[in-house]
């Protein structure tokens, strides 16, 4: 009997480790500590009663209302009855293996053939393009005549060439086709789930097809639960404009408080007021009954906002003018610029009664600069030198661009040169954060400036916390 | 003593207190295992409510400290009365009393206590509210984190004073900023939502009992359609609810009309923005046609 009941323990501590194991891959920090809270807190519930057990989990291991939210789905996708546990495992294997085929059949398509001699008597050899999964996966993905054509390819470049390297040259030419066209499909409508399950949730796969499935499984029903916070910004729709808006001006806000407030703390000492003090002792005799303090000025920091307005950040120009204009009704102190081959000053514009529809039509309609190519470089070099005052100790600097600019020497030069002279530099990328490395003006400008992922209103948030923890 | 959620329940309710299971599973379990328990959710859906509340049951002293921007250790532990100390050395030093006087100056006397400090010291088990702490700085969130993870502090002229009972501690939070890790690690977490109607409609009539149950049920759907349909900047509060409640029932009114909307607006919207929102995208009317249906 009582073995029976150490099994039965066993099976239930193992079913919880595993599952504080999936939180942690699915990005939930749940120390050691709180593990041992959660098992102290099943023991004084009703281990029949679900509902119970979720709630004691929940409030042991999740502290804020994301990984609540994170920690629902995957409660939900974990504990469920065998059989459809089973059944999920199965499919989930199945699809596993159907992909695998595919990438086997990827591999074997793309290959082409080395030169005679180095195959020996049998004459020419096959060699394999050198890819990483994700790129055979891109291929897999393709409309059969793009295949075709870089198959033609391999086949057209193939033995005789007198190719130093062939297999460099060549992978390294179909690894930028595909690299192509992994961007391009994520561009394309009916990539859009697929590129929302990238961006909202990556969790750690484990490798091992039981916790991977529930892994899926959670990040697959999270996409269901979109809201307007985790949509791309060059997505939302105008009727959702007014909700966006709301939403802005309060990051807007907590960003302008946040920053004054990292910087008051420094300059928070108070210092006895000698001359005071003894003044308003003196009807004591001169004993120091009542001390007067002085605190010093507190100096608001400076926000400089850059905000990049080329043509390809026309989707998100939207976005872009929400921010400033709800950052510029935040906080007082704001020096408001867009950018594309030139640097416009547009401070003016924002800041008044008039609202945000007015206020967007007079800078689309009025700006010089819309939609035009992008010189970061040019548009640095000429806000450094006409506006110098706009430079200080003070100054925090927002950056809101996707970085795809012209000139990266200038660009990095100027940007150098700010953050020598301003406070901090912070960047928010409008591009995903997997595509940062294969470009390099990212890798360049990053090292000058405090880079962020940034095109949803998640992003925005997940900046905030942060800058308020940093 | 609470031993059973049934019974925390039942006291919950007996102190006029309606909680989801969340709430009450949650806070047993914070007082169980002897955790602080952080509370976080908009403005006005009790938060705060629940220390009282827990002070009651426990018939205890609910010691509070409101956190602010610039809250430091002097305003929150404890404090030297420095006045008094030299008024003690201006008598001693004209010779009217001749004992020792230094020894006397860093005496319990002269001690003012804070509500930190005035827990921890407690002959019993008190509740300590630890309100808006998203608003003190993150250096005194160190110095909170520090002072609940051992519950002792160390008064260089005293020495280390240890708790004698540990509180049961409450911290809440508007959300402003994000709090540490650490701080929540050590901490049970509940985040409570606005209340669903049949929620709002149990805490009216707790509440204000004398509303008849037709207008309860109508104040608790057209609050339910404010906070989720209307952009509102300030979402109108449970304490809000309550007293459109009150005011109808002064107005003895027995339904929720056009024109009693009108007239009590601004008890429920209390800026301009939201006023006009709602003028343009809801209005009276609409308002009380939604309040009718379930």
């Amino acid at each position: 009997m009582s073995e029976s009941i150490n099994k039965l323990e066993n099976i239930f501590e193992h079913h919880l480790v595993r599952f504080f194991h999936i939180l942690r891959q699915m990005g939930v920090r749940v120390s050691s500590a709180e593990a041992i809270d959660a098992l102290n807190g099943l023991l004084l519930t009703d281990l029949m009663d679900r509902a119970m057990v979720k709630t004691a989990l929940r409030a042991t291991l999740c502290k804020d209302q994301e990984a609540q939210r994170i920690f629902g789905q995957a409660f939900d996708s974990y504990f469920v009855p065998w059989d459809e546990k089973r059944l999920r495992l199965q499919e989930f294997q199945k699809q596993k293996e159907e992909q695998e085929a595919l990438l086997e059949q990827a591999e074997a398509e793309l290959v082409f053939a080395g030169p005679e001699e180095a195959g020996g008597d049998s004459g020419a050899w096959e060699i394999k393009v050198d890819l990483t999964d994700e790129q055979k996966d891109t291929y897999t993905k393709l409309p059969e005549e793009e295949k075709q054509k870089i198959r033609d390819f391999l086949k057209h470049h193939q033995a005789g060439n007198q190719i130093v390297d062939p297999n460099d040259l060549m992978s390294s030419v179909v690894r930028s086709q595909l690299n192509f066209w992994k961007r391009k499909l994520a561009q394309l409508e009916e990539e859009k789930a697929e590129r929302k399950k990238q961006r909202l949730l990556q969790p750690r796969y484990t490798g091992e097809d039981e916790l991977d499935e529930v892994l899926e499984h959670i990040v697959e029903n999270i996409i269901g639960d979109e809201s307007i916070l985790h949509e791309d910004m060059r997505n939302i729709a105008d009727k959702d404009l007014p909700r966006v808006s709301l939403v802005i001006h309060k990051l807007a806000k907590k960003l302008a408080t946040r920053i004054s407030r990292r910087y008051r703390q420094s300059q928070k000492r108070q210092k006895v007021d000698l001359r005071r003090t003894i003044r308003h002792n003196i009807r004591f005799g001169g004993t120091m009954l009542n001390l007067k303090y002085k605190t010093k000025k507190i100096d608001r920091p400076k926000l400089l906002l850059i905000c990049d307005v080329s043509g390809s950040m026309a989707r998100y120009a939207a976005f872009v003018l929400q921010f400033i204009y709800g950052l510029s009704s935040a906080a007082q102190s704001i020096e408001s610029f867009v950018f594309a081959e030139d640097v416009e000053r547009v401070t003016p514009y924002f800041g008044g009664p008039i609202n945000f529809e007015q206020t967007m039509t007079r800078v689309m309609n009025e700006s010089q600069v819309w939609g035009k190519g992008t010189n970061l470089g040019e548009s640095l070099k000429r806000l450094w030198h006409r506006h110098p005052g706009v430079f200080t100790g003070d100054t925090v600097v927002i950056i809101v661009s996707d970085a795809k600019t012209v000139a990266i020497e200038k660009a990095e030069f100027y940007l150098a040169k700010m953050a020598g002279k301003v406070k901090d530099i912070l960047w928010l990328n409008t591009l995903p954060k997997q595509e940062w490395n294969s470009l390099m003006q990212v890798r360049r400008l990053m090292r000058y400036c405090r880079m962020h992922e940034c095109y949803t209103l998640a992003h925005l948030e997940k900046v905030m916390r942060l800058l308020s923890l940093t | 003593m609470i031993t059973s959620m049934e019974q925390l329940r039942r006291a919950f309710e007996k102190q006029g207190y309606i909680g989801e299971d969340e709430i009450i599973v949650t806070v047993f379990l914070a007082l169980k295992l002897g955790k602080p328990l952080l509370i976080e959710g908009a403005p006005g859906v009790g938060k705060t409510e629940i220390a009282k509340v827990l002070a009651n049951i426990h018939n205890t002293e609910l010691i509070r400290l409101q956190c602010y921007e610039g809250l430091d250790e002097n305003k929150a532990l404890y404090e030297w009365n420095y006045q008094r100390q030299l008024i003690r050395i201006q008598v001693a030093r004209e010779g009217q009393d001749g004992c020792s006087v230094e020894d006397d100056l860093f005496s319990d006397q002269y001690l003012l206590e804070r509500p930190l400090l005035k827990a921890i010291r407690s002959d019993h088990v008190s509740v300590l509210l630890v309100d808006e702490i998203d608003k003190c700085d993150e250096e005194f969130e160190a110095f909170l984190f520090e002072v609940l993870s051992d519950f002792q502090v160390s008064i260089p002229e005293l020495g280390t004073l240890k708790a004698k009972h540990i509180p049961i501690v409450v911290l809440t939070s508007n959300g402003e900023r994000e709090l540490s890790d650490g701080l929540k690690r050590r901490c049970a977490y509940l985040y409570i939502n606005y209340p669903g109607t049949d929620k709002e409609i149990q805490i009216i009539k707790t509440k204000v009992p004398k509303v008849s149950e037709r207008l309860a049920e109508e104040l608790a759907r057209a609050m339910y359609y404010l906070r989720h349909n209307v952009d509102l900047k300030k979402k109108p509060s449970i304490a809000e609810t309550l007293d459109w409640a009150r005011a109808l029932l002064m107005m003895e009114a027995d339904r929720l009309s056009p024109e009693l909307i009108e007239q009590t607006l601004n008890l429920i919207l209390k800026n301009k923005e939201d006023l006009d929102v709602f003028r343009d995208t809801c209005g009276a009317n609409k308002l009380a046609a939604v309040s009718k249906h379930a």
